[in-house]
């Protein structure tokens, strides 16, 4: 298969070739080949493959085609045109952090808050949000770019054959959404700043561990009264208690990384790593088929066993989102985008009415949610043939 | 066609992996056959192979305002999974 990655060692080759036949030629040394090879020699540098006018950057063990924006470009017949990028090692990663944690929740479903918790909070830092019930039709906007007049519209098609009528659909819950978001990874987030009729917040388990009743509050507040001159000793006790773990721990950790760094830059590549260390195929497997090929960090909260537990584990309510996806797919999206749930997916459905009568009806292709929603799609009508002479009339009258 | 190539912290942001469509297009739907790229239309089985048009960044090898040595041109095998 031909990946991302054989194109652009293949491409590095060429330069290397190109290079090579002009270096020595005539007495005189060419410095952009030496700089390719230092470039080439530093294990710091990746080269990314980007897209002419797109944001979107390749690299990896993934086939050319998986991509839906070359497909596109393949399909309308235009010259794919591509740009070799150099970035840090460190710095290119899959970026997970674009999705927020964004559970659907149908309306006649039950459910309950403690089974949820246990299931999923435990992978939150953040508290999440909760879709209630989807927005009504009453919450989506849309209008047209350019307003224009119905005649000035007509006289375009008849004259080019195609019309082009930009439109801008905004949709007010989901826009309230990302503010929500936004307002809770703040610290100075407080409930009553947010007034949304169709979320609910879903706490995360430390913040639902550290919340006190009333009587837990009166019987610290007077313990800490009686037993205040004992405490202080205690206190200090713990407190060099706590300095000494600490300091252990970050020795520990410092040890545990320098044993493991080489084994964390050689996740990135899957199959690098299947080639290098047949021996240890297994424990590989075990690691990189949870992890997708992610970069792991010692500092993420998802560690490996939790997502392996997630991922195993059935579904059990499937009605959870939407969509109902199947389970290859539910595993595909768990593994690979490191979520803990099913990310929400957006739809623009499009009908054109001739009084009450339905003409036709089409539909764009699913978007997930991620924190930057914005589609660029055309919306084709197959279907659809129109009488020149039913326009002409149609501008006559207005 | 500089902006466009400029290497900034906010590209990081677009380091995903790709979506295989059939995920996004669940129904395997022949609804609306212009704008989706699954299911493939006849033609693109006859594709076995794209031409490619690669232009280097200065980062990765500086040739001086020589345009003709920056493009290279590649054919790659284009399949269908």
């Amino acid at each position: 298969m031909y990946s991302v990655d054989t194109i652009i060692k293949d491409v590095l080759r060429l330069l290397l070739a190109k290079l090579q036949e002009r270096d020595g030629l005539d007495g005189v040394t060419e410095p952009c080949y030496e700089k390719l090879k230092d470039n080439l020699k530093n294990k710091d540098n990746k080269f990314v493959l980007k897209l002419l006018y797109y944001e979107e950057y390749m690299f990896g063990d993934y086939p050319i085609c998986t991509y839906d924006s070359i497909r596109t470009l393949v399909r309308e017949y235009e010259t794919v045109n591509l740009t070799l990028m150099m970035f840090k090692r460190e710095d290119a990663h899959p970026n997970t952090s674009k999705f927020p944690p964004i559970v659907y929740m149908p309306k006649g479903i039950k459910f309950e808050y403690k089974d949820l918790l246990k299931k999923y909070m435990d992978l939150f830092p953040v508290n999440a949000i909760m879709f209630r019930c989807f927005p009504d039709d009453s919450m989506h906007e849309f209008y047209f770019k350019e307003k224009n007049k119905r005649r000035k519209q007509l006289t375009k098609y008849t004259e080019s054959g195609d019309c082009d009528f930009p439109l801008v659909v905004n949709i007010k819950g989901l826009k309230n959404l990302f503010s929500l978001k936004k307002t809770l990874d703040e610290k100075k987030y407080h409930e009553d700043d947010i007034d949304l009729p169709f979320f609910e917040i879903l706490e995360s388990m430390e913040s639902v561990k550290k919340k006190q009743t009333f009587f837990q509050k009166l019987t610290t507040r007077i313990t800490d009264l009686f037993l205040c001159k004992k405490k202080n000793k205690e206190e200090e006790k713990e407190l060099k208690e706590k300095l000494h773990e600490e300091q252990e721990h970050k020795k520990a950790i410092a040890v545990i990384g320098k044993k493991y760094k080489k084994n964390i830059e050689i996740l990135n590549d899957h199959n690098h790593l299947k080639h290098k260390f047949k021996k240890k195929e297994d424990e590989a497997e075990k690691m990189t088929g949870v992890m997708g090929g992610l970069r792991y960090s010692s500092n993420s909260n998802y560690t490996a066993e939790k997502i392996k537990k997630l991922t195993n584990e059935p579904s059990q309510d499937k009605n959870h989102n939407h969509l109902v996806l199947e389970d290859t797919s539910e595993k595909f999206l768990l593994s690979n985008y490191v979520l803990p749930f099913l990310p929400g997916f957006l739809r623009i459905e499009v009908i054109i009415m001739y009084g009450c009568y339905e003409i036709t009806k089409t539909s764009t292709r699913f978007f997930i949610i991620n924190n930057d929603v914005n589609m660029n799609e055309k919306i084709n009508f197959s279907d659809l043939f129109v009488n020149i002479f039913f326009i002409l009339i149609l501008s006559i009258n207005h | 066609m500089e902006e466009d190539n400029f290497i900034s912290k906010r590209s990081l942001q677009y380091f995903t992996k790709p979506i295989p469509s059939t995920i996004l297009f669940p129904e395997k739907l022949s609804l609306n056959n212009f704008t989706s790229t699954y299911p493939l239309p006849a033609a693109f089985k006859e594709y076995n192979s794209i031409s490619l048009k690669i232009t280097i960044h200065e980062d990765v090898c500086d040739f001086h305002d020589k345009d003709e040595d920056k493009i290279l041109e590649m054919e790659v095998g284009f399949f269908y999974v």
